[in-house]
């Protein structure tokens, strides 16, 4: 499982980098959620799988066993940085839609005015 | 609870802005609220003398296990300095920034970048720090780009993607070190390192990725094409704002990490920063030669003074550290009143093109002294600030026998005066060149707060260049800290 | 949107989910759920009524603006974290005490569901702020 996870997540990295890439500022903004996806996914590997275990304690446990928990530390990080995407998701998206507003062009070409003045 | 206070006091200030709609009750509560952030950071610094180190766990969980706010000398320092800074920029901003701005939440955000710098210097856990970083990009996205001009987009979308890259970096470091370790808490994953010195190099891959977020942030070499791209777009109050806070929390990192983990694997991870340090002080310094905008020069130099504060870590000795350490507290005052100063240009002439302004001397002195203090502050004349820094760091490194990078340090200076000295030729001493016409704006507008704010500046820098001991004497003791993690260690997990 | 079944079902579920949206945010300390989670679920309800009423139905329904919200929500979190300051414990410590309630039921409560309570009714504010804006600015109120 962790094999398959683990190349799933260098699929969803080449493809946020791919993205990111790309001239056209909706596939980059796209590939930014891809990206922060297979991060959240690295966290959610690196903290340990297993399967058939659950991350928290049940109220009526009496005593316990360590390979029938999950570690919930990893769970907890990803859903910060899953809050954390949902707010940058809102914000960027609202820019992209002003920025075609004011420039009426979705190419990053035209972004060169302010490094060259 | 001292130290929590520093997470308190903006967020009931972004409580009280979200309840209350009146504009003009905002601009005082936030005047109000920046003076008690900086009197309350002032109270720490007793605290920290008598007893090295304040470490708060909240929750009541004890420390590997709960989140830890610790706050050395050196996080007190910088949390000094930063709530002064966020002061002046709000005495300042109440009066520069246009209201339409104010009304759709320039103090508000503001306040949320005040947040996510005080958590992020007080922060004792890795994931906690992130997600103070977190707090301070979405603030400084909105800020950059709050107001919707053309140049503003064009800024914001670089500083966004670049800033979110080094985000996503430095999260994917915290997981593989949380999968490698088990423990996110800084300090125990320094005590992990130091009992088990074989481990770090199972460490470098999250270790470097998280390297390459800090270098990111703090606008590195390889790393800082965002910073002149977008730092001179928002309104000047911002600029000036990010130019102190910002890259200075990377560099507050990465010297945090570098004296508690890095330096276990030197031979590997110190000349990686040297020259990174060296390159930034170079390239910083020759592009911002190249320049005619006013913002951008000064954008150009935060890189290379960034490079400063990097080479001085590299030396790693007690007299670096506090070199480093008191470039860091001079850069911010400086820059940010260098940028303070071009914003009450830009607002009474209209322009921050170097070529088309022209003889504010004559018009305005006071204008013309304050840049010429901050000026060449960073260019390192004697009565001031900078002069005291740049030697500190040079005698350091001299010390260190480094004389190489020294001597690339020196002449890096004169490469600095050469760009201040341009400013102030072209903008304070020529005549107005009679082919440029200025759109002169029809009305003078105030700019009382303005100055005030920029003369305390001043006064500040002048104060910490003539009393440059009693300073120091507090760096050196920090760097003793910073030199020593096992107090660190020890305070944290209460041993 | 003009469909008799739509607008029914709509109602139906925005008081389906907010019921269950609480009964989250409660179980939450020691079981999945909590604030966080919850206020997502209300959140949801609110939004399939916006989708087929209108933004500004949801706004009348809400009464107050969503900055309010989040404020509030905010400032009910501020609370929760100084109660234990101001009993000398660390911050955000969890302080619990039982309260004994008429009809003989006692309630076992402390600082986290205030806290809770603090993210559920900020998370409410805080979706609902992104998704009214984008119908208002998009125009989908039609």
């Amino acid at each position: 499982m962790e094999l398959i996870i683990a190349i799933f997540i260098g699929l969803l990295f080449a493809c946020g980098v791919y993205l990111i890439l790309r001239r056209s500022i909706v596939k980059v903004i796209l590939g930014i959620f891809v990206l922060s996806n297979a991060t959240n996914l690295i966290i959610f590997l690196a903290g340990g799988i297993k399967s058939e275990a659950v991350a928290f304690i049940p109220d009526d446990a009496e005593s316990l066993n360590p390979e029938l928990i999950n570690d919930p530390m990893a769970q907890v990080l990803i859903l910060k940085a899953i809050v954390i995407g949902l707010g940058i998701a809102a914000y960027i998206l609202a820019l992209k839609y002003r920025y075609f507003e004011v420039t009426g062009t979705h190419d990053l070409d035209q972004l060169k005015n302010t490094d060259q003045k | 609870m001292s130290l929590f206070a520093h997470i308190l006091i903006p967020l009931g200030f972004i409580i009280l802005a979200l309840l209350i709609k009146k504009a003009s009750i905002k601009r005082r509560l936030a005047i109000l609220f920046a003076a008690i952030n900086f009197l309350w950071s002032l109270t720490l610094i007793p605290i920290v003398q008598f007893n090295d180190i304040i470490v708060v766990q909240t929750g009541g969980w004890e420390a590997p296990y709960g989140i830890s706010l610790v706050a050395d000398k050196f996080s007190v320092i910088m949390l000094v300095i930063a709530a002064f800074i966020f002061f002046i920029s709000t005495v300042y901003g109440a009066q520069e920034v246009d209201k339409e701005r104010r009304k759709s939440g320039h103090f508000f955000f503001s306040f949320g970048v005040l947040a996510g710098v005080n958590g992020s210097f007080i922060a004792g856990d890795i994931f906690n720090l992130y997600v103070w970083f977190e707090v301070m990009l979405m603030s400084s996205f909105i800020l950059v780009s709050l107001g919707g001009e053309r140049p503003q987009m064009e800024g914001s979308i670089k500083y966004l993607i670049l800033n979110l890259i080094s985000a996503l970096f430095f999260v994917s470091g915290v997981g593989l070190l949380y999968g490698n370790l088990g423990t996110l808490n800084m300090a125990h994953i320094s005590q992990i390192i130091a009992n088990n010195k074989e481990i770090i190099p199972l460490l470098n891959p999250a270790l470097i990725l998280m390297f390459v977020s800090f270098a990111i942030k703090g606008a590195l070499v390889p790393f800082f094409f965002w910073l002149p791209a977008s730092y001179h777009t928002p309104p000047p109050t911002v600029s000036a704002m990010f130019a102190g806070l910002l890259t200075k929390v990377g560099i507050y990192s990465l010297i945090r990490f570098y004296t508690l983990y890095l330096y276990h694997d030197d031979l590997f991870w110190n000349k990686i920063i040297l020259w990174l340090g060296t390159a930034s002080m170079i390239v910083g310094a020759m592009a911002a030669s190249s320049q005619i905008f006013f913002r951008k020069i000064l954008s150009f130099h935060i890189i290379s003074q960034i490079g400063y504060i990097v080479i001085a870590l590299a030396f790693f000795t007690k007299a670096s550290l506090a070199a480093a350490i008191f470039f860091l507290v001079h850069n911010m005052l400086s820059k940010t009143n260098a940028f303070l100063v071009g914003g009450i240009i830009r607002r009474q002439t209209g322009t921050l093109n170097i070529k088309a302004l022209g003889d504010i001397y004559r018009q305005n002195p006071i204008w013309a002294i304050l840049f010429f203090i901050s000026a060449f502050s960073l260019a390192g004349l004697p009565p001031l600030s900078g002069f005291a820094a740049k030697y500190l760091v040079i005698k350091a490194g001299v010390e260190a026998d480094m004389i190489l990078i020294s001597m690339i340090a020196l002449f890096t200076g004169i490469l600095t005066l050469f760009s201040m000295v341009k400013i102030w030729m072209e903008v304070f001493w020529k005549k107005v060149p009679e082919d440029i016409a200025v759109p002169l704006p029809v009305k003078k507008r105030k700019e009382h707060w303005m100055l005030t704010a920029s003369i305390a500046m001043a006064v500040m820098i002048i104060i910490m260049g003539v009393n440059a001991q009693s300073l120091l004497n507090f760096c050196n003791s920090a760097a003793h800290t910073l030199l020593n993690p096992d107090i660190y260690i020890n305070a944290v997990l209460n041993q | 949107m003009q469909n008799i079944i739509l607008q029914k079902t709509a109602k139906l579920i925005l008081i389906i989910m907010t019921a269950a949206s609480l009964w989250l945010l409660i179980r939450g300390h020691n079981n999945p759920g909590g604030g966080f989670i919850a206020g997502i679920v209300a959140a949801t309800g609110l939004i399939l009524y916006a989708i087929v009423f209108g933004s500004q139905k949801v706004e009348k329904l809400l009464k107050y603006n969503t900055r309010n919200w989040i404020g509030s929500g905010l400032a009910i979190i501020l609370v929760s974290i100084i109660i234990p300051i101001a009993l000398g414990e660390p911050p955000m410590t969890a302080m619990w005490t039982t309260i004994s309630l008429p009809f003989s039921i006692s309630l076992h409560t402390g600082t986290p569901h205030i806290f809770e309570t603090g993210v559920y009714i900020s998370v409410i504010g805080i979706i609902l702020s992104i998704i009214i804006t984008i119908m208002e600015v998009l125009k989908w109120n039609s």
